[in-house]
């Protein structure tokens, strides 16, 4: 964040910062609306789910990948879902290749934080053996083009393709081998989590921040909600601040946007 | 990272152009709420370094158990309960500083679990100024008792 700072000329900070007081955006959009979303599933053949997302220019691909392994000890008869993202430079030339940074870190905890939490994947489910097999979903991020909020492109596209992903049924042998057959079942997904991103722009809050918006902004908040409405992970992120008067109005913009972002989602 | 930007909005980096600031949080015994723990005694030890500041930055933690909602949640609270509401607080300037959930809430209990934390941080707040102010209290009784003994040496 501290490198992409420099980017942004006073010039164009002013700008943004006026237009969010006029009440208006720099791409026009007004401080509560979202950009247009274009959802995808099932684009790559060899996954076991997957999706690609678009949120403006904002475009990421998200892959789940179904693999055979043991448990945790405190938790034997549950499967694992784990997030994963990476920023390759193909999407901003802020993102480096090698070890993921701060910014990716943070995507991933935040996208798993909302699928974990929510309970979204029914994890007894993914159980085959107790104590000894079940399913790992590796839920992989992609970001292909950074336009700003990758955080909620990527939450909706995770959450579309573990609903569409499925599951080779298995077949266990007497001696306690696990056979996969060819036949399929969808993965045991029973909350659709939506995550939504506001950020705080001199003073103002605005929905769905783009990228120039991001590099203007001084803290930013991400609220996930389950499909009751409920809050189920909840991030601040930036060096911004926010009085408890805006984190209880954007609490609010919050809710509503995610139920109507989540009329996108597969059922 | 996220105890920095709960820390960076207090500093009046302005004042430090060309400046790295350092802080190492060591964890000695981790029973819950390390995070909020690590952004109290960081934020006294900027101040006792001289580094000025908007104010001081309290952290506190709020979170549910079998539907009830409690502050201060320790190990055991925060693996078993229902929520966890980590939160950093700048009571002179009321801006909250850090702020993350995981678990579940309903809208009502969001609201008061956020107030709740803030509770929480007002209180540690005043013992982080009372700590800081028997410090000085400290130094300047020591600071006398050298005039006097100089004076005597006379």
């Amino acid at each position: 964040m501290v490198k992409s700072a420099k980017i942004l000329s006073e010039i164009e900070q002013n700008y943004i910062e006026k237009l969010v007081n006029k009440g208006t955006r720099i791409d026009e959009r007004s401080l509560d609306s979202y950009r247009d979303i274009t959802i995808k599933t099932n684009v790559i053949e060899k996954a076991n789910g997957s999706a690609d997302c678009t949120l403006g220019n904002t475009r990421v691909v998200v892959g789940v990948k179904l693999e055979l392994g043991t448990p945790f000890p405190d938790m034997p008869d549950e499967g694992v879902v784990t997030v994963n993202a990476e920023l390759a430079p193909i999407a901003s030339p802020f993102f480096e290749s090698g070890p993921p940074t701060e910014v990716g870190i943070e995507l991933a905890r935040v996208v798993d934080r909302g699928v974990r939490q929510s309970k979204a994947v029914d994890t007894k489910k993914l159980c085959i053996l107790k104590g000894e097999k079940v399913w790992i979903a590796f839920v992989d991020i992609y970001a292909l083009d950074h336009d700003g909020n990758l955080i909620d492109a990527s939450a909706l596209a995770a959450i579309a393709a573990l609903l569409t992903a499925k599951m080779p049924k298995v077949e266990i042998t007497k001696d306690k081998e696990i056979r996969l057959l060819e036949e399929t079942t969808p993965l045991p997904v029973v909350d659709r989590p939506i995550a939504v991103t506001l950020a705080k722009l001199n003073g103002a809050i605005i929905v769905d921040p783009c990228l120039k918006e991001e590099f203007a902004m001084r803290g930013r908040i991400t609220f996930t909600f389950t499909e009751e409405g409920n809050l189920c992970a909840l991030q601040k992120g930036g060096n911004g601040t926010f009085l408890p008067s805006e984190i209880s109005d954007a609490f609010d913009k919050a809710r509503n946007i995610a139920s109507q972002l989540r009329q996108f989602l597969p059922k | 990272m996220v105890i920095r930007e709960s820390l960076e909005p207090a500093i009046f980096s302005i004042m430090f152009p060309r400046t790295a600031i350092d802080i190492y949080i060591e964890i000695v015994q981790a029973d819950g709420g390390t995070r909020c723990v690590g952004i109290i005694a960081a934020s006294l030890a900027l101040a006792d370094a001289g580094v000025p500041l908007k104010d001081l930055v309290a952290g506190c933690a709020a979170g549910k158990i079998d539907g009830t909602l409690v502050l201060d949640l320790n190990d055991t609270e925060d693996k078993c309960g229902e929520a966890d509401l980590p939160l950093a607080f700048m009571p002179r300037t009321k801006e909250i500083t850090l702020l993350q959930m995981d678990g579940s809430l309903s809208p009502e209990e969001f609201k008061d679990a956020t107030n709740l934390a803030i509770t929480g941080c007002e209180e540690i707040y005043e013992m982080q100024r009372e700590t800081l102010k028997k410090k000085y209290a400290e130094n300047r009784d020591e600071i006398n008792s050298e005039k006097t003994t100089t004076k005597e040496g006379d």
